[in-house]
């Protein structure tokens, strides 16, 4: 039997082209992780100083006046982003399956359109939306406003998302379990959704991270307050809120406590990450989709 | 039976419709607010606004253009440095490190942190350390050596549209990489073992299999980029200078429509409070016509697969 | 999947502690114990930053006078706050700058707004220079209103400028371009600031007109706008050559840094006054005894700047002051609202005007005079609900 006359080497150019292109991404993610390296730096430095577990749980206090604190500005970033989630997850979620089952309908070309144009919205003009509809009716400025205006910039985020990541459930996923008799509403809401889960979760994630760094729409919403909300109706403080006036003050001792509040926003993103990905997500080491 | 099953499927459908109809809603109720609160200035101004290049309030003439400009710049320059970082970030991890999933996770983990930084920290990181490390160690040297080019023909102050398009860069690489890498981890393992089995190098497989199979949703992580560079505000406000300009000069101070609004819209009232509301539609407007354009340079590119869009 | 629910019992648990030891501070607070007689209310209040700061010493200190009352201010910038107040979201509203003519046209038909002066701040041309001989520009660089205006017209472009430098002989100014900063959003500083230019230069009044927040800013051959006195103090330390104008208390409060100066501006005496607390609280003086109208006239176009621009006795005042006025119903039973409300608005803000004035020494703030405060308390006893005066 002679030889076969097979290519027995990749030529030289093509192995020229795939050292080049590793290098490059190799170069892309040195250049992503060079500015991580200084804004997380920073805000490492500047804001772990005026960290202690007094500034966690004691209420705010004027520049230069020892024992301030995040306290009102956490627990009013937590209950509005938990509102917003609250609201978003299942109207985002929602749309996103819709675009991605029904993606043929027209009704889902033209929300998914829509979808993509809301992502690009300013903030600002979000919050100013809810400032009229909301504010303006109840005549108060509220931590209910806040948490509806930072729905409306997840929302579009995690419809995206979502219907992104069930679109690339393979078909013959579906296929095969409505073959075996399975109603379609079954198959969505098990099959592809638990096939999908992690471009879900991604999504959800991002879309939290977003809005609990977000000042704009809280600055016409929930104004802010020196004291804890002792309900929904009422200006309540934020993190980024109290970021962004602390931050822009003359006074050192307010500035650090800006960037110590922006230290503990990112830890606690970074333990709500780790959280879900570990046990809701794939789990550590991963498995591929095997088809 | 068939009608217990039937139900639930209708049931789920409308469900879900109605969240897609809400989002409809959303946006045209946004829309008809704007254009409400819009309505005197469009009467006062009309068309002139849209196209004219001067902004002076107190003689009442306004123009809309050298906003738009400094938006389209700011997003252009965001997506053309933004974009293919994610990618090689997104590829990196997911095709580089299959065999070492652990530290992918970390490294996404950690690039998915910028995402975490509120806007306000990119804005005061911006303007206290980049500025000074832009301007000294990238756009001066530019303007020295390339100055002849009119994209570096200005005299670099740090407050310019390349400063602001570079924060926005690094704004949008967590929401792009994030999502890219989901998309290129769902695509099936069949696909690359398919290409290797003819003999394909590893960036051919990346180039000629995965990334064609993840195009929509890679698309769509673009999308999301892109949308969050058109309507930034607080930290491009930071950094662009503010002075509105329409110039093929990086190096020049520009201003934004976002950046406008969020500038304006407190101190203002009366006929200029609802100049600024027509600056907000038309930004809606502005990225209405940046998703319509990229919709169908989706569709150009997927012409005849089956991939969805 | 056992994993699954033993992770997600454990976070679980996680919350409930976090959750509990939050419930816990909030309840184990000094209770509030009150010895007054004014009825438990919550003021609102909202407006410029400027004197934010200074809201958060006076809300600490009022708060341990009348526990009962809880204070909120919202620090949206004076045009919001403004306008929160014509659409009576707020108990009281805050501005760096007088109500206009449109704004006091917009208020809410049959009310009327009362105008109360609570603190003031001064307003300095900041710069960052390094001279000729190498060293850098300390405090102390004179400027006259009319040099002031040409800069930010455009019309001097070098520091070594023949206008500059003689007014000041013996400093080596170079040959750098001036990069003039301000602010890109509107602001009462500016408004104070361009004041005092449209007062010093006809040039000026021409070509920019009436003082503003948003003032239309001439180009010059090097700009930078930035948002924020905070944003502005940044674009100045970073660029050789800046100078703009800038709250006072960002240079003061700035101990130890290095490329932030700010320099003096001559007086309608003639005198060269470099701004400290002593020449504000001056100026303010003087300027209230040229006079100022009654709490419920209208008070657009009144300035501090205005009435010490032609005062050439005046020899110690700093001449670019501003006040900032807190701007309050003066029939107070609109909407509804409690007279528990209305009281503790008008106890607080009295409050403000008669003990909170020396608590902001130690932030910079300038206590108001004798007679600025007299003036206050006259407008507040104007204050009424259902007829009767609160006061």
């Amino acid at each position: 039997m002679t030889k076969a006359n097979l290519p027995t080497s990749i030529s030289l150019w093509r192995k020229i082209v795939d050292k080049l292109m590793t290098i490059l991404v190799v170069v892309a993610v040195v250049l992503a992780v060079i500015p991580l390296i200084f804004i997380l730096g920073d805000v490492f430095i500047r804001g772990g100083a005026a960290i202690n577990i007094g500034f966690l749980t004691h209420l705010p206090t004027a520049p230069n006046v020892a024992g301030g604190g995040i306290a009102n500005a956490l627990v009013g970033s937590f209950t509005m982003v938990g509102l917003a989630a609250l609201i978003s997850i299942p109207i985002g979620v929602g749309a996103g399956i819709f675009f991605s089952e029904w993606s043929t309908s027209q009704l889902s070309t033209v929300s998914s359109f829509m979808n993509d144009v809301l992502t690009g919205f300013p903030s600002m003009v979000l919050g100013l939306f809810i400032f009229i509809v909301i504010v303006l009716t109840t005549k108060q400025f509220s931590g209910f406003a806040g948490g509806v205006a930072l729905s409306l910039v997840m929302i579009p985020i995690i419809a995206r998302t979502t219907s992104e990541s069930l679109k690339l459930v393979p078909m013959t996923l579906r296929e095969a379990s409505m073959a075996l008799g399975i109603p379609r509403w079954k198959t969505v809401l098990r099959v592809v959704i638990s096939t999908g889960k992690n471009g879900l979760l991604t999504g959800i994630l991002l879309a939290v991270a977003r809005a609990t760094g977000e000042t704009a729409p809280l600055l016409l919403t929930a104004a802010t307050s020196e004291h804890f909300a002792t309900s929904l109706f009422q200006p309540t403080a934020s993190l980024t809120i109290l970021i962004y006036n602390y931050g822009t003050s003359p006074y050192s001792s307010w500035q650090a406590q800006a960037w110590g509040a922006a230290l503990v926003l990112i830890l606690i993103m970074l333990a709500l990450n780790l959280a879900v990905k570990l046990t809701i997500g794939r789990n550590l080491t991963g498995t591929r989709m095997e088809m | 039976m068939q009608s217990r099953l039937l139900r639930g499927d209708t049931i789920l459908k409308i469900l879900l419709a109605a969240a897609a109809l809400f989002i409809i809603g959303l946006l045209v109720a946004l829309a008809v607010e704007l254009y409400l609160g819009a309505s005197a200035s469009i009467y006062k101004f009309g068309p002139a606004f849209l196209i004219g290049s001067k902004w002076v309030p107190n003689k009442d003439i306004l123009g809309a253009l050298p906003f738009i400009y400094g938006t389209l710049l700011t997003s252009a320059i965001a997506i053309i440095i933004g974009l293919p970082i994610s990618l090689g970030v997104a590829i990196f991890i997911s095709e580089k490190l299959k065999s070492h999933q652990t530290f992918g996770y970390l490294l996404g983990t950690v690039v998915d942190l910028l995402a975490a930084v509120p806007s306000v920290i990119y804005g005061l990181w911006g303007i206290l350390i980049l500025i000074p490390l832009l301007r000294d160690y990238v756009e001066m040297p530019l303007h020295n050596s390339l100055g002849f080019i009119p994209l570096f023909s200005g005299t670099p102050y740090g407050f310019n549209f390349f400063t602001a398009g570079i924060i926005l860069a690094i704004m949008i690489i967590p929401t792009i990489s994030a999502v890219s890498r989901d998309v290129l981890n769902a695509v099936p393992n069949s696909q690359r073992e398919a290409m290797y089995s003819l003999g394909a190098t590893e960036w051919e497989v990346t180039q000629k299999s995965v990334l064609p199979y993840a195009r929509s949703g890679i698309f769509g992580a673009f999308v999301l980029g892109l949308g969050r560079a058109v309507g930034e505000t607080m930290a491009v406000t930071m950094v662009i200078g503010n002075i509105p300009a329409i110039t093929a000069n990086l190096f020049s101070p520009g201003y934004t429509l976002s950046s406008l609004i969020a500038n304006e819209f407190g101190e203002s009232s009366g006929l200029y409070e609802s100049a600024i509301i027509e600056i907000g539609l038309i930004l809606f407007l502005v990225a209405l016509l940046i998703n319509v354009f990229a919709r169908l340079l989706l569709w150009r590119m997927t012409r005849g697969t089956q991939v969805k869009v | 999947m056992k994993n699954t629910y033993i992770i997600i019992a454990a976070i679980v648990v996680i919350v409930i502690i976090i959750a509990g030891v939050f419930a816990y501070i909030y309840i184990s607070a000094p209770a509030k114990k009150s010895t007054s007689t004014l009825a438990s209310a919550t003021v609102n209040g909202a407006g410029g930053t400027l004197v934010y700061p200074l809201m958060t010493v006076w809300q600490g200190a009022y708060g341990s006078a009348e526990p009962q009352i809880t204070v909120n201010y919202n620090p949206v910038g004076s045009g919001t706050g403004i306008t929160d107040f014509t659409k009576q979201l707020e108990d009281f509203g805050e501005s760096d700058a007088p109500m206009t003519a449109a704004q006091y046209a917009a208020l809410p038909s049959g009310t009327t707004a009362l105008t109360i002066p609570i603190s003031a701040s001064a307003v300095v041309p900041a710069y960052n220079l390094k001279l000729s001989n190498g060293t850098v520009a300390q405090n102390g660089l004179k400027f006259t209103g009319a040099v002031l205006a040409d800069i930010f017209l455009g019309t001097i472009t070098k520091w070594n400028d023949p206008q500059i430098t003689a007014l000041n002989p013996g400093i080596p100014l170079p040959d750098t371009l001036i990069t003039t900063v301000h602010r890109s959003d509107g602001s009462g500083t500016m408004f104070a600031f361009t004041n005092f230019l449209y007062d010093s230069s006809t040039a000026w009044a021409s070509q920019v007109g009436k003082p503003s927040t948003s003032p239309a800013w001439p180009s010059a051959p090097a700009q930078i706008a930035a948002p924020k006195n905070a944003g502005v103090a940044a674009a100045i330390s970073e660029t050789n050559g800046a100078i703009g104008p800038l709250e006072i208390a960002y240079i003061l409060e700035n101990t130890g840094q290095t490329s932030l100066y700010y320099g003096s501006v001559q007086n309608a005496a003639g005198d060269y006054i470099l701004a400290t607390v002593t020449n504000i609280a001056a100026a303010l003086q003087a300027g209230a005894a040229a006079g100022l109208p009654a709490g419920n006239a209208a008070w657009t176009g009144v300035s501090i700047v205005n009435n010490i621009f032609n005062d050439a006795a005046a020899t110690t005042v700093y001449p670019i002051v501003t006040l900032t006025y807190a701007l309050v119903y003066q029939n107070q039973n609109y909407n509804s609202r409690s007279f528990a409300e209305s009281a503790a608005t008008v106890n607080f803000l009295s409050w403000i005007v008669d003990s909170g004035q020396s608590l902001g020494k130690g932030l910079g703030y300038v206590p108001l005079p004798a007679n600025i405060v007299s003036v206050d308390d006259a407008t507040l006893k104007l204050i009424t609900y259902n007829g009767t005066p609160i006061i």
